[in-house]
């Protein structure tokens, strides 16, 4: 088994959903976690219930929101060597046909599933960049979906912005190669989230997958990472 | 020299004074000083992060409008959150730092009230205007409160207010530096490849750099200059990154 506690993990959007599901497995596995969400009675609520994890209110969306977010972040763990910008907006809701979606809905997504991932990366780039320079880490992980490969219908705003972090996420793996920090774009399913209720209410919550066994996935795959051979780093 | 006068100092044009071995001295573009390393070199820099040292508010038994900046701390860890600190009167950075005005006089036990923080003056430094101060709540909310409330320390040569990713250089890591590394901000990521091109290693260490500044009255008095500086161990084997990974590069 992978050694695990010694990492220092921030996750976006972990009061809820796949997020808390994450925090709750770093926290377990011994890692120091810091999580961020908007609402300050959730976060308050979950850094009380899980004791050691650090709860800082944040909305990624918003531009200025990200270098004290950073700040609270790197303060708190003293670097940073996984970072997993899960924090995911549907746009319009209920869900809505692209040319009746209002231009704000749309913005809305992409700041929250695209700028604001990278805007939160790029001002942690340098933790991460020197966790992997000691051996520590240096992951990202993009929570992504598979709307982001395929052109669901009303799934237009968040789909094209999950697409577009995508192709952020594959060419900044490319461009980090030779740092040794690893970008990972991983979909976790479909899940009984509160994301997956807005989206569509009336699912058969019994036939989604728990947010818990997407969490252990994701888990997995970021310890496989941290312990795979070393890439050749891109010319 | 030409004055900095724009929050973001790397102009494309940006010029470098190198000196050989020999003392001989010659002038080259900034953007091609990684072309000046030569294979075994190491580039060693500051990793820092820069606070928003910067509270806006009030010392609250006189109602006056102070600034403080904080200016050193006993040590990086995340549950100290005791700061010395410089305190300044009236005024914004517009006005010089040597040239603003004093606080009101401030005693062991004054409440100052910034933003969401309240402080107190837990010591006198050995200048009227040089304390420490102690926050109330836990460190959590200290955090919390200088990250959204406070902001960088200014320069009155800069016309516009700066602001957190102004001073945050690329490599930036732990938040203890009070003023921006700024020789740093010439790596960008482009020059850390440009570095193992030539066959150069880079490695990094932390360290909080201090005020550069402070009012002309506090010149002969104790330096708020903090220096505080670790290198991070490693943890465990190279693994997914390069193989030398355990050794800077």
């Amino acid at each position: 088994m992978t050694e695990t506690s010694y990492l220092r993990v921030a996750i976006t959007g972990g009061t809820s959903g796949l997020g808390l599901a994450l925090v709750r497995r770093f926290r377990g596995a011994g890692a120091g976690v810091a999580l961020t969400a908007r609402a300050p009675d959730r976060v308050a609520a979950i850094a009380r219930a899980l004791p050691g994890v650090c709860g800082i209110v944040a909305d990624v969306a918003e531009k200025d929101s990200i270098y004290p977010t950073a700040a609270q972040i790197l303060a708190r763990l003293g670097g940073l060597d996984v970072l997993v910008n899960n924090t995911s907006s549907l746009g319009p809701t209920p869900l809505a046909l692209l040319a009746d979606t209002a231009c704000e809905d749309f913005e809305r997504a992409i700041a929250t599933n695209l700028l604001g991932p990278f805007r939160l990366t790029k001002a942690l780039l340098g933790a991460l960049a020197a966790s992997a320079r000691d051996g520590r880490g240096g992951v990202i992980v993009n929570i992504s979906s598979d709307a982001a490969a395929a052109p669901y219908e009303r799934w237009g705003a968040y789909g094209a912005s999950k697409a577009a972090l995508l192709h952020l996420s594959r060419i900044w793996d490319r461009e980090l190669a030779s740092e040794g920090v690893r970008v990972l774009s991983l979909d976790p399913g479909d899940m009984d989230t509160p994301l997956h209720a807005l989206a569509v209410p009336d699912a058969d919550r019994a036939a989604l997958k728990r947010p818990e066994a997407a969490a252990e996935q994701i888990f997995a795959a970021i310890a496989a990472t941290l312990t795979a051979p070393a890439r050749e780093p891109v010319p | 020299m030409i004055a900095a006068a724009r929050p973001v100092q790397r102009p494309a044009d940006a010029k470098l004074l190198a000196i050989d071995a020999m003392g001989e001295t010659s002038v080259v573009a900034r953007r091609h000083w990684t072309e000046l390393l030569r294979p075994g070199d190491l580039v060693v820099a500051n990793d820092a992060a820069t606070l928003a040292a910067s509270l806006a508010g009030r010392h609250a038994p006189t109602g006056a409008t102070i600034e403080v900046r904080l200016a050193g701390r006993a040590s990086l860890d995340w549950d100290d959150v005791a700061f010395d600190a410089v305190l300044f009167g009236a005024g914004d950075w517009h006005m010089r730092t040597e040239d603003r005005p004093s606080p009101p006089p401030v005693f062991a036990g004054d409440t100052l009230a910034l933003g969401p923080l309240t402080a107190r003056a837990a010591a006198l430094l050995g200048h009227p205007r040089f304390v420490r101060l102690a926050f109330d709540g836990d460190a959590a909310s200290t955090w919390a409160g200088i990250a959204r409330h406070g902001r960088p320390v200014q320069y009155a040569h800069i016309a516009e207010p700066l602001r957190l990713w102004d001073v945050w250089t690329p490599i930036a890591g732990p938040p203890v530096a009070f003023e921006p590394p700024s020789a740093a901000f010439v790596l960008d990521w482009a020059a850390l490849r440009a570095i193992r091109a030539q066959g150069a290693m880079f490695a990094t260490l932390t360290h909080a750099a201090g005020l550069s500044s402070t009012p002309r009255s506090m010149r002969a008095s104790p330096c708020p200059n903090p220096i505080t500086c670790r290198r991070r161990p490693p943890m465990r084997s190279p693994a997914h990154g390069a193989s030398s990974r355990s050794a800077p590069r």
